[in-house]
């Protein structure tokens, strides 16, 4: 045994190592939603949403998107809405 | 030198078969004295080369087995190292120490690598077991306050086991909901540290992980600060590191040491309050009012009271004081620690139970460890350590118990909470109406059980001199049960406090949480001495690390029977569960090159490769170099000056994100599933945050210059560090129009800076035989800045606290700004430029027609979170076995919203409201730039000019004005004093006791400070922003222990 022979192996070892990397790494799809929704439920969502919208519109209030159902915590911070210094406030902010 | 490294494989592994060598072993014995001729108890002797070794006794004698040409290594604390080589048939080897010698001091570095501190180019603290215990804090974290430049400490209050947040050398990300921590680091095993919020957990002050450990089994703590220091851990130590080593046996007889501590405590600070005014409102007592101190005079509402045929109104309890208790709290340890030359270990058991000032809140920590080691041979040694911890308690809602005594009229004592059938007892309508604060927490409870496991284990082997392999596998696992309840009304219609039946009548929520954290590393270490002169020292390794998270909570609401807490007993359950996984992969190298003991210079590379990034961009590399000159090598030192080093480094380290960001995902809406004609139906919406395919890694890149100068003797040190650290392409979640269909967009948007100074001075003005004093200063200065965010993006938003009449202070960040500024409505100035993102405090007040003060609700910086500086002065004298040590600790120029004060002023409890019945004339001019001349009233109703000022000044005007609660928290407090006696040695002769010693200390004994709340220490929670909102806080205390430790 010698020093380059043991270079070697600790090299092999560490390249074992790191050769099972690829798939090991592919655990970043969300387990706790869903990426493709069945249509069935998209459905029943937006229509409940559209008719609490028409429900909101007819007491005076604005409508709620469908898509957003903020829970009101206080503990996690929100982000403020888009300011534009060139647009109102509430325009369309441009994103690339 | 040429090692016999050509024997080959077989040779080698003889060698480690064949424990004994060609010598002749032969014992030997001595005694081990100081330059005084006193015995040293506790000298470590070490064979080179062999990792065996030995300590002397109580009499400074020692023994062990050596062979000839062995060279056995002499090291104490504080005293120069000698070696010495056994001669043949030498038996009698006697060494004196000299004391004083500190240049050679070995430091832990990242990956548990032992270094020389003057080989280092950056700036590294160590605290020891002794600074770590001195204080008595159960919080490991809080153990650090004060002790260590550039780590700011903020513990949230004074509750058992409560979460405290440690931020090192600032705030290093733009994300509202970025860990900017640290990473702790257990015996080579990095180890969670994580505030989990889960099942109600946020508002109840649950415990962070590192809160577990049991602070008297550290050995040492050392504090990584910045990139340079901690780039070889990588991307998780982006914000420093602290490694904490535990403590192991040492060769020798068998010890068994015994600590027994015993503490009390109470709140170190009250808010003021008025005790004047009584229950009613525009100044008419009536003892069913919402209202407690809107009211008359007590002596007023006494005149009345008879002939309205209303009860005698009461006096006025101080139910801010009434409503805490005295806590207390015990804490036993016992470990047994011994070994030989080849195995060592230690155990220790441990046992907390802790009640709080704040009535039902307590915690308990039940705590085993067992470290050993063993020396397989010359070459190979490994060893392990094992940690299991049971703790929880039932944790407090102080924000809602601090809210409820603001309402809660004074005139009734607030620890009267319970009737005999169970009900509870409110402020009005003779007791059947108005929240029991007491009530609410003997029966709204949170209680969580965590079972914790810790493990490591780690070889080496050593197949050359020159050249080492480590590997060190570890496990941090831990289960949470959580269990939340409130229960039902005692019978229909009974008093409940409000939080029981918000969700029907009574509820159970029950939260399962399990973490496994596992690590592996490995490393190999070479070391060559490539002339005399130049020494180089070669390190590669891998490690790999995954965490994996499950969540579960189950919401039960509208118990059945009102006090059976089981989720059979609820009517409506709903439950969610969140999965969290997180994989990472690291290749590192080092190459240190020394020159002349005098020149250090060290490269370091690392890859990491990350799951939480997109395929593309997940691996990416980083690099750090330092440099280390040690001038006295080079050229000769003034006489004055013993020892100074001059130091440089820079790195650039990555960053992944949070798991998860990189898609667009649908999740269900509240409310489904629903029920339509018995069949279920599970609905789906688009998640309003977009995940982004293409982010690629954060960057922090960072400078640092330091210097370390030690004069008379190294009678006198100081330490100085400059930093400057850049965080570019910080991923956040950058807020968009709702119109795109999202909310946020996760982008690479934003750049911040922070800089700073850090200085250590350490002195002994005074040291003789006996008697022995030591200074230590810390001083620390960041600067924060805002560089860059998002194009289009106007602030972010980091948190918000409520005020009433608008006046909510909320945190935001802007370009060109610090973190942390506090944003608020404030009283409208005359003559400024009304785009001032500043509030000119000099500037006259506008006064409006009506003889007010004109609220400005454009909101404007009121201050800022981020102190501008902080430190701490530590005192240790010794006089033979008595050592008395004092530390003070300040925050100086942050700012705090009070949102206790806000609604002081709006129930009328805060003194100044005292002036309620008075006119004036506000200073100030009104809109046409003449002074204002306006007589107005302060108090409710019809005042004595005939005007109706109805809810009056303090609620109409005063605490619509966030200006008024953003009050400045500076702070200086006397944070410990501590006492110890160690009973002599001749005193404990011929009787089994080996050391007994006995400790008082006082944690906070005294506090200065502008600000009107609670201790401003504590803050709302564990979060970024938290520590800009105090008020209904846990309050701090000041607490008082009594320590016994005796060893056999």
């Amino acid at each position: 045994m010698n020093t380059p022979r043991t270079f070697f192996l600790v090299a092999v070892v560490l390249l074992l190592l790191s050769g099972c990397g690829a798939d090991y790494l592919d655990v970043n799809e969300n387990p706790n939603a869903a990426l493709r929704p069945p249509l069935d439920g998209l459905l029943a969502s937006s229509s409940s949403a559209t008719a609490n919208n028409q429900f909101q519109i007819s007491n005076g209030h604005t409508a709620t998107s469908s898509s957003i159902w903020p829970a009101p915590t206080r503990l996690i911070p929100t982000i403020s809405i888009c300011r534009s210094a060139a647009a109102e406030p509430g325009a369309i902010c441009t994103i690339p | 030198m040429k090692p016999p490294y050509r024997h080959g494989l077989l040779a080698v592994l003889l060698l480690i078969f064949i424990s004994t060598g060609l010598y002749a072993q032969q014992a030997i014995t001595g005694t081990v004295t100081g330059d005084q001729g006193e015995a040293l108890i506790g000298v470590s002797i070490l064979i080179k080369g062999s990792g065996s070794g030995t300590v002397t006794d109580l009499d400074g004698d020692y023994s062990i087995t050596a062979q000839e040409q062995d060279v056995l290594i002499f090291s104490y604390t504080g005293y120069g190292t000698v070696t010495r080589t056994v001669n043949p048939g030498e038996t009698v080897i006697d060494v004196e120490l000299q004391a004083g010698a500190q240049l050679d001091e070995v430091v832990v570095t990242a990956l548990g690598i032992s270094r020389e501190r003057k080989a280092l180019g950056y700036a590294v603290e160590e605290i020891d077991n002794e600074a770590i215990v001195r204080s008595q804090q159960n919080n490991l974290v809080n153990a650090l306050q004060g002790q260590v430049a550039g780590v700011q400490v903020s513990s949230a209050g004074g509750g058992p086991g409560q979460a405290s947040r440690i931020i090192i050398r600032g705030i290093n990300s733009l994300d509202p909901n970025a860990n900017n921590e640290p990473l702790f680091v257990v015996d080579g095993i990095p180890v969670s540290n994580e505030t989990n919020d889960a099942g109600g957990g946020g508002s109840r002050n649950v415990s962070n992980r590192i809160a577990d450990l049991n602070p008297q089994d550290i050995e040492s703590m050392t504090v990584l600060k910045g990139g340079p220091a901690t780039a070889l851990y990588g991307l998780r130590a982006a914000n420093g590191a602290i490694i904490i080593t535990t403590k192991r046996g040492k060769a020798g007889r068998l010890s068994i040491d015994l600590t027994s501590t015993y503490g009390t405590e109470e709140v170190n600070k009250f808010p003021e309050t008025q005790k004047t005014y009584t229950q009613g409102y525009e100044g008419v007592y009536d003892p069913n009012s919402f209202w407690p101190s809107w009211g008359p005079t007590v002596a007023e509402a006494r005149d009345t009271a008879a002939a309205n045929g209303l009860p005698r109104p009461g006096d006025l309890y101080n139910n801010f004081e009434n409503a805490y208790v005295r806590g207390d709290q015990w804490r036993n340890t016992i470990s047994v620690s011994g070994g030989n030359e080849k195995a060592t270990f230690r155990t220790s058991i441990s046992h907390l139970d802790h009640e709080g000032v704040l009535p039902f809140s307590t915690y308990q920590n039940t705590s085993f460890r067992i470290n050993a080691n063993y020396v397989a041979s010359e070459k190979f040694t490994f060893g392990g350590g094992v940690n299991y911890i049971r703790s929880g308690g039932n944790r407090v809602n102080a924000d809602r118990f601090n809210e409820r005594l603001v309402y809660w009229a004074p005139q009734y004592d607030v620890q009267d909470y319970i009737r005999e059938d169970g009900s509870m007892i409110g402020y009005r309508n003779e007791g059947t109406v108005g929240n029991n604060p007491v009530y609410g927490e003997a029966t709204n409870k949170f209680i969580d059980d965590v079972d914790r496991y810790i493990g490591n284990l780690n070889f080496s082997y050593s197949p050359l001199p020159e050249l080492s392999i480590n590997y060190t596998v570890g496990l941090d696992q831990y289960s949470d049960f959580r269990n939340y309840f409130g229960q039902g009304s005692v019978f229909v219609g009974a008093p409940n406090f409000e939080d029981n039946l918000a969700n029907g009548n009574g509820f159970v929520t029950e939260t399962r949480i399990r973490r496994r954290d596992v690590t592996s590393n490995i490393n190999a270490v070479y070391t060559k001495d490539i002339t005399p002169t130049l020494n180089l020292r070669f390190l590669a390794g891998f490690d790999a690390y995954d965490s994996n998270s499950d969540q579960v909570t189950t919401i039960g609401n509208d118990l059945d029977i009102f006090d059976f807490f089981s989720l059979n007993n609820a009517a409506d359950i709903r439950t969610s569960s969140t999965l969290v996984d997180r994989r990472l992969l690291g290749l590192y190298g080092d190459l240190s090159l020394s020159y002349l003991n005098a020149v250090y210079f060290t490269v370091t590379g690392r890859n990491d490769w990350s799951s939480t990034l997109p395929r593309a961009n997940r691996s990416f590399f980083y690099p750090s170099v330092s440099l280390g000159v040690v001038l006295g090598e080079l050229t000769q030192l003034p006489d004055f000056l013993s020892f100074a080093k001059l130091r440089a480094s820079y790195a650039g380290i990555g960053k992944d994100t949070d798991p998860y960001r990189t898609n667009v995902v649908y999740r269900n809406p509240n409310g489904f599933p629903i029920n339509v004609n018995n069949v279920n139906v599970t609905g789906w919406t688009r998640d309003d945050q977009q995940g982004a395919p293409d982010l690629k890694p954060e960057r922090t890149n960072t400078i640092e210059f330091g210097a370390d100068l030690r004069f008379f003797q190294n009678r006198l040190s100081l330490d100085a560090t400059y930093y400057n650290a850049k965080s570019v392409d910080q991923i956040i979640p950058v807020p968009v129009s709702n119109a795109t269909g999202f909310s946020t967009f996760v982008l690479n948007a934003g750049s911040m800076r922070n800089q700073g100074v850090e200085l250590l001075l350490k002195g002994t003005p005074v040291v003789t035989t006996d008697f022995r004093w030591d200074v230590n200063l810390n001083y620390t200065r960041n600067r924060n800045e805002v560089l860059e965010i998002f194009e289009g993006v106007e602030d972010i938003l980091i948190g918000s606290s409520f005020g009433y009449a608008g006046s909510s202070a909320t945190i935001r960040l802007i370009e060109g700004q610090p973190y942390g500024n506090i944003y608020g409505r404030s009283y409208a100035r005359f003559g400024v430029d009304e785009d001032d993102l500043f509030l000119d405090r000099d500037a006259p007040l506008l006064i409006g027609e009506d003889g007010f003060p004109v609220i400005e609700t454009n909101q404007k910086i009121l201050g800022n979170t981020q102190p501008d500086w902080f430190g701490a002065l530590i005192n240790t004298v010794t006089y033979r076995g008595l050592s008395f040590s004092f530390q003070f600790d300040t925050r100086q120029g942050v700012q705090k919203y009070n949102q206790q004060g806000n609604f002081f002023s709006a129930f009328g409890i805060a003194p100044y409201t005292l002036n309620r019945n008075e006119t004036i004339v506000f200073e100030g001019v009104t809109a046409n730039g003449s002074p204002n001349t306006t007589p107005v009233f302060l108090g409710q109703g019809d005042g004595p000019d005939g005007v109706d000022y109805g809810a009056g000044y303090y609620r109409n005007t005063y605490r619509g004005s966030t200006e008024n609660f953003v009050e400045d928290a500076d702070w200086f407090r006397l944070r410990n004093v501590s006492l110890r006696y160690q009973l002599p040695t001749t005193l404990l002769q011929n009787i089994f006791v080996q050391s007994a010693s006995l400790a008082l200390t006082g944690n906070n004994l005294w506090l200065s400070t502008p600000y009107s709340g609670f201790d401003p220490e504590g803050n709302r929670g564990n979060g970024n922003g938290d520590d800009g909102f105090g008020g209904f806080t846990y309050p701090s205390v000041r607490s008082f222990f009594v320590t016994l430790n005796v060893g056999f």
